[in-house]
């Protein structure tokens, strides 16, 4: 009696566990960072989609086998302000869960997105007008604790501490400032914040790893570009520079079970010291990425509107 | 003022720059009238119009940067944090985010325990031979 409810049941339980277990623990992504980021969209697109589809098909289900033409006769008898006769209390709580689950992703999304730009906004204006300007996107705060980071958006800025001068060779300083050019220039922050959003949406263990994963991902995008221009040698001497002089270490969070000893920072440094050249699987596996990425994303969406 | 287009008027983040500059070199307050002629002054230029300064200042108050009182029949106006304060609480909002991922911020690197610190310089040497 489920009709389309099952495969998206099934969906929505293999994207919120197995698969972002799976793909977390994978090692590939870091050879494929481009293609795992792809990935991951297409599991927290599939995934949100699921989510809200498997409650709708069983919500649905009497008035029609198809989730589709099921929801069409729910719109035309809702347009008409009334309930489908056969629909029972269990078809009304699972229309409601669904109903619950899009209002939350969408306004949850939405809140992120503003509490983000707004305090990107702030940080904006205190470096606009604290810091010295050394270009148009460079910004130098008078500070002597290392840092280096990029406010992104349409007019990105870059900041470093005097202390980050201080710190690094010529060299390490090109390195890290192509790193975080590599950020700005290339809009990281679209590829992160949706998970982000994802996140506050459903802090569960699956959406933190999801966030853990891409935002990495999008570090090891960022030093591949700092490698081609300012070479492995630099980046990873800055890294180490400022990594290791750089503050407390954070507490872990409670749930989270990294692999021992391996902060994000210690994974980019040997990641740059083990770049041997891929073999014939290892190539394969880049394109094979892409591939399931959208199969995930069209699958279930050409099963939907069959 | 520094002016990166010759010739063309003084753009306005430059301007609230100047503003900034000058408020935070004065620290019991001035009036719009003051900032005018200590940027004159300052730039060897003529002065700006008194209008500009105060859209300037009304800019800086909504940001929060610039806070006035009344002082007879014109404003006194005061920088509302010290640049040391600005800027450490910018370094404090980065260094916080470290292990925050719902920010927008992410730092080149982020911190590491001191093992892990003799990890990657064992790494790094690795590098060098």
């Amino acid at each position: 009696m489920f009709a389309d409810a099952w495969p998206l049941a099934v969906l929505a339980i293999l994207l919120a566990w197995p698969i972002p277990v799976f793909l977390a623990r994978a090692s590939w992504p870091r050879r494929h960072a481009r293609a795992a980021i792809a990935l991951w969209q297409a599991v927290g697109i599939a995934g949100g989609l699921s989510l809200i589809g498997a409650p709708l098909a069983v919500g649905v289900a009497p008035l029609d086998r198809h989730l589709r033409t099921g929801l069409f006769v729910l719109w035309r008898d809702a347009f008409h302000l009334r309930v489908p006769a056969s629909l029972g209390l269990a078809q009304e709580i699972a229309l409601a869960l669904a109903a619950v689950l899009t209002v939350r992703l969408v306004g949850v999304t939405l809140l992120s997105a503003l509490r983000i730009e707004r305090d990107l906004r702030r940080q904006r204006d205190a470096v606009d007008l604290a810091a010295e300007h050394a270009d148009r996107q460079l910004r130098v705060l008078e500070h002597a604790a290392p840092a280096a980071y990029c406010l992104p958006g349409t007019r990105p800025r870059i900041v470093i501490t005097e202390g980050t001068i201080a710190a690094l060779a010529p060299d390490e300083l090109e390195a890290v400032l192509a790193h975080e050019r590599a950020h700005a220039r290339w809009r990281h922050e679209l590829v992160v914040q949706p998970f982000v959003a994802w996140e506050s949406a459903l802090p569960l263990p699956p959406a933190r790893r999801a966030t853990a994963a891409v935002t990495g991902l999008v570090e090891m995008l960022a030093d591949d570009h700092a490698a081609r221009s300012a070479g492995r040698p630099a980046l990873a001497r800055a890294l180490v520079a400022i990594g290791g002089t750089a503050g407390p270490v954070p507490s872990q969070r409670a749930g989270d079970s990294p692999k021992p000893g391996a902060t994000p920072t210690l994974d980019r440094v040997q990641r740059l010291l083990r770049a041997a050249a891929p073999n014939l699987t290892e190539r394969l596996i880049g394109p094979a990425a892409w591939f399931a990425a959208i199969l995930l994303v069209a699958g279930p969406t050409w099963y939907v509107l069959r | 003022m520094a002016n990166e287009r010759a010739g063309g008027p003084p753009r306005l983040g430059e301007l609230e720059r100047a503003v900034m500059d000058v408020l935070w070199n004065a620290p019991d307050g001035t009036t719009a009238q003051e900032i005018v002629e200590r940027l004159a002054a300052r730039d060897g230029t003529a002065e700006l119009a008194a209008t500009t300064v105060l859209t300037v200042l009304d800019r800086l108050r909504r940001k929060d940067f610039v806070t006035r009182e009344r002082a007879g029949r014109a404003h006194r106006y005061r920088a509302a944090r010290t640049r040391d304060d600005v800027i450490a609480s910018s370094m404090l909002a980065v260094l916080e985010t470290t292990d925050d991922r719902r920010s927008a911020l992410v730092r080149f690197a982020g911190a590491v325990s001191a093992e892990e610190a003799a990890l990657l310089r064992e790494a790094l040497a690795e590098l060098e031979e």
